[in-house]
């Protein structure tokens, strides 16, 4: 029961902050699956904060205060009449197409509805059943929220802290500290509560947008990926990462199909979350990230950089973040990746290889080409981008994800040189490269659904028109016909 | 084992075989006569009699025959290898008391060494108490030879009797074995341990030519497309690329997902069961005396208290899932020798003077001066405390 208080409280907080920032869809499906990740991703924000830069002690009074932030501000804003809570958040645009439940053919997509409801059933209830038992779950990500629980942070602490990141391990901590005792099942019951946000963000946002057939393709792309699907249950964090990570790449796919501000923001919102999870977190999301802000910034080149501005106001909160990571364990371990880089460049230099290390480089190519096409950790995703980047990059362009398109291979770049150049021992062992390309897989299964779906993507440059609010029949050719004129 | 009422025995016994049957009904709905190799007409099941068992198997414990059957105690690990070379399947009629896990391998005599139990594939099955009966298809066990022997490994704590043994012998010649291996590790479910965090499986299509599912679906995808792509010039554009494309993709995706599905419902347990205790208890899969340790401590130990726990030699799984599910009292690991032990990730450092229990699964070590045992789940899975 404290775990579903708890989850109230993140989606409470969450949608508050959605109210705040002008930011919520005034779609109640929408905005509750993302008060989820917001919601989550603002307390351990503050949280981490309050805790390791002002020494604020986690207590339970201290968790409410921090969720009870977000719905004190909105109140007191609403109180003052600053802010209309019916009214529609500006920035957002009207939905360019009357939002729809069913999609069509109902035939064709019947089915997938039913793998995943059937799919996302199983998966819940099973890993809702699972204790804890895989290694790295028992010593690390599992293991931070009962730190935080407890809250005393030696360096062994502090370092486990690190590695898992302060989503993993304050999320899972609020319904313990708030009862006072310790369910182990609730740091399942998290990544699930993410994946249920994640699925409902994936039928419910495009349906909002007046196409449910790349919602429910979304949803069934994603519980087509076998690795996924099993991550969900075995108390890791790459699934975690993949689940914020896919929420807003959800965003970015509608930012590049409509061009949206409000979904632009939105979706760096979420990943600012997707950053605080895992070490990986902050480069993972950091490409897609840099993506988003090139499309704001190639959009702004006419109209000014306000939107890049705010993009950028809105990751401004990582900066306490980062700096309170390297007060607990200092610069070389809050940046591991940039030490270990620096490191691999030497090592890897031909003149300082080793014969083993020679060796290993020999097969890692053909072990890590084995785990994208071979494996079947992706299911098929990757043979279909592979289609759809020979054939129809031109339909990409004109269906606006061709920005998306860009973070996606910016992502398997990333996984391509921690695979192959960094870590290519565990390439050839089998030992991370699969679940390293979970996140990978998500926003790509998710990028390939909405390209591919049934249903109409809308094109850019009719969102554009939409900003003015619906165009009513012949207007688009009153427009033209008052450019032509001198 | 301690709580465990009749009707969930019944349930234990019967529900995972339901959903694995199901699972490959719905492999063979999907893959309709595309399975790689064909049906193998198996041989009969024949009859092994258990007085001929007791005779021949070989056991690292004393095997006693009685009226009831072949009797074979378990504590720790009880290991039993069969006297039936080359056999594929076997169908156990079993009679058990206590928490037993039993795996199942193949040995070559002429292999250097003995396969790890584990895996991958890691193939388990949780006995029942009470009477029984397994069917273990070998065929799925890594390294299958027709020279092989099965062996079993019993793990737990308790009796296990075989009231009855029948086998199936391999085929009668190398084309129907090699079909029926790649047909069986084809449909064999996906086996979950404490080490499947990268590969949820290998997806062999023939594991005896060593070629993967993934290649064929992403080959049959591509003719697909090659053909939408055929389409799409001889028709002048007619036809839609994109939309043909999707269409393969879907196709192709289906069939990936109903194999998935075939292979991942039989290691699930999507039973609601609504107290966590129960969970601990039961479903640590394959560890169940692990978990009813840890379900019993939990029950048994003050919140306050400071506990040291151990397994056996050099163990680390019991020890982690032991110091985890006893969050947040303080835990760590007794390492013989050392004066000073240290928890999972080493954040706790405590002594044996400042420890208030001890929780202990199969360690070889005596209990410490000062702490007395104060409840069990078997002789060698138990809690000591300072009186």
């Amino acid at each position: 029961m404290s775990f579903f208080l708890a989850a109230a409280a993140f989606c409470a907080s969450g949608y508050a902050l959605l109210w705040l920032l002008r930011l919520a869809t005034g779609r109640l499906a929408v905005d509750l699956a993302a008060s989820w990740f917001v919601g989550t991703g603002f307390y351990s924000l503050a949280v981490f904060v309050l805790r390791f830069l002002f020494g604020v002690p986690y207590t339970a009074l201290s968790a409410l205060a921090v969720l009870a932030l977000p719905p004190a501000a909105l109140a007191g804003a609403w109180a003052s009449g600053r802010r209309s809570p019916g009214a529609a958040p500006p920035g957002s645009v009207a939905p360019p197409s009357p939002a729809r439940l069913v999609p069509r053919p109902v035939w064709l997509f019947a089915p997938l509805a039913a793998y995943v409801l059937f799919t996302a059933a199983v998966t819940v209830l099973h890993g809702v059943n699972t204790p804890t038992q895989t290694d790295d779950a028992l010593r690390v990500r599992a293991l931070a929220p009962v730190l935080a629980f407890r809250d005393e942070w030696n360096a062994e602490a502090r370092g486990v802290l690190v590695m898992s990141g302060p989503i993993p391990t304050f999320v899972p901590s609020l319904g313990w500290r708030l009862t006072g005792s310790v369910d182990q099942f609730h740091v399942n019951g998290s990544i699930l509560l993410g994946l249920v946000a994640l699925l409902l963000l994936s039928v419910a946002l495009p349906s909002a947008r007046g196409s449910p057939e790349r919602g429910w393709a979304s949803a069934f792309a994603v519980l087509s990926l076998p690795l996924f699907v099993y991550h969900c249950t075995a108390t890791y964090a790459d699934a975690t990462l993949a689940i914020y990570l896919g929420a807003a790449f959800l965003f970015f796919i509608e930012f590049g199909l409509g061009a949206d501000e409000a979904d632009g923001k939105r979706a760096m919102l979420l990943l600012v979350g997707a950053a605080m999870v895992k070490r990986e977190g902050e480069i993972t999301a950091g490409a897609v990230a840099a993506v988003l802000l090139a499309q704001a910034a190639w959009q702004g080149r006419r109209s000014g950089e306000a939107l890049l501005r705010r993009l950028l106001l809105l990751c401004l909160p990582l900066v306490p973040v980062l700096v309170a990571r390297v007060f607990l364990v200092g610069w070389r371990s809050a940046f591991p990746f940039l030490s270990v880089a620096a490191q691999r460049a030497v090592e890897a230099a031909p003149q300082v290889q080793s014969a083993p290390a020679l060796a290993v480089q020999a097969r890692v190519v053909p072990a890590f080409v084995w785990s994208v096409f071979s494996s079947g950790s992706g299911g098929i995703v990757y043979w279909v981008l592979a289609a759809v980047l020979a054939l129809q990059l031109g339909a990409v362009r004109r269906r606006g994800a061709a920005w998306t398109l860009a973070a996606v291979l910016l992502l398997f770049a990333e996984v391509a040189v921690t695979s192959l150049w960094l870590f290519p021992a565990f390439t050839v062992d089998q030992s991370t490269v699969n679940r390293q390309m979970l996140p990978l897989a998500v926003a790509t299964a998710l990028w390939l659904a909405a390209l591919l779906a049934p249903g109409a993507p809308l094109p850019v440059a009719g969102a554009i028109s939409a900003r003015a609010g619906p165009a009513e029949p012949g207007e688009k050719r009153r427009r033209e016909g008052k450019r032509r004129r001198p | 084992m301690a709580g465990r009422s009749a009707p969930e025995k019944g349930l234990l016994a019967r529900e995972p075989a339901r959903r694995r049957w199901l699972a490959r009904g719905l492999a063979l709905l999907a893959l309709a006569l595309s399975l790689p190799g064909a049906p193998a007409r198996a041989a009969p099941m024949e009859e092994l009699p258990v007085s001929v068992l007791a005779r021949a198997a070989k056991a690292n414990v004393p095997l006693v025959l009685s009226s009831r059957g072949l009797e074979l105690e378990v504590e720790r690990q009880t290991s039993l290898v069969l006297p039936l070379k080359g056999a594929q399947e076997l169908g156990i009629d079993y009679q058990s008391s206590g928490i037993v896990l039993l795996t199942y391998i193949t040995v070559d005599p002429a292999a250097r060494s003995l396969p790890d139990h584990r895996g991958p594939p890691y193939r388990y099955k949780r006995v029942a108490p009470g009477r029984g009966h397994l069917d273990l298809d070998l065929l799925e066990t890594a390294r299958w030879t027709r020279n092989g022997f099965p062996y079993l490994l019993l793990e737990g704590a308790g009796k296990f009797t075989i009231t009855g043994l029948r086998y199936r012998p391999s085929g009668p010649d190398d084309a129907s074995v090699r079909a029926a291996v790649d047909r069986a590790v084809f449909l064999s479910p996906v086996s979950i341990g404490f080490t499947t965090i990268n590969l949820l499986y290998v997806p062999w299509w023939r594991i005896t030519e060593r070629t993967f599912l993934y290649n064929r679906l992403g080959w049959a995808f591509a003719v697909l497309v090659g053909l939408a792509v055929a389409g799409f010039l001889g028709l002048r554009r007619r036809l839609e690329l994109l939309r043909s494309i999707a269409l393969a993709a879907l196709a192709v995706t289906a069939l990936s997902d109903a194999v998935f599905l075939s292979k991942f419902l039989p290691a699930t347990r999507p039973l609601l069961r609504l107290d966590p205790e129960e969970r601990i208890r039961e479903n640590y899969y394959y560890a169940p005396k692990l978990g009813a340790l840890a379900a019993l401590a939990r029950a048994t130990l003050r919140p306050g208290d400071r506990v040291g726990v151990r397994g056996l030699g050099a163990d680390w799984f019991a020890p982690e899932v032991l110091c985890f599910d006893l969050a947040p009292r303080r835990c760590v690991t007794l390492a013989p020798g050392e004066r000073e032990y240290l928890s999972p990730s080493r954040i706790d450092r405590l002594r044996l003077e400042d420890l208030d229990a001890i929780v202990s699964i199969d360690s070889d070590e005596p209990i410490p001066p000062g702490f007395v045992r104060v409840a069990g789940v078997s002789a060698n899975a138990f809690i000591a405390r300072r009186p």
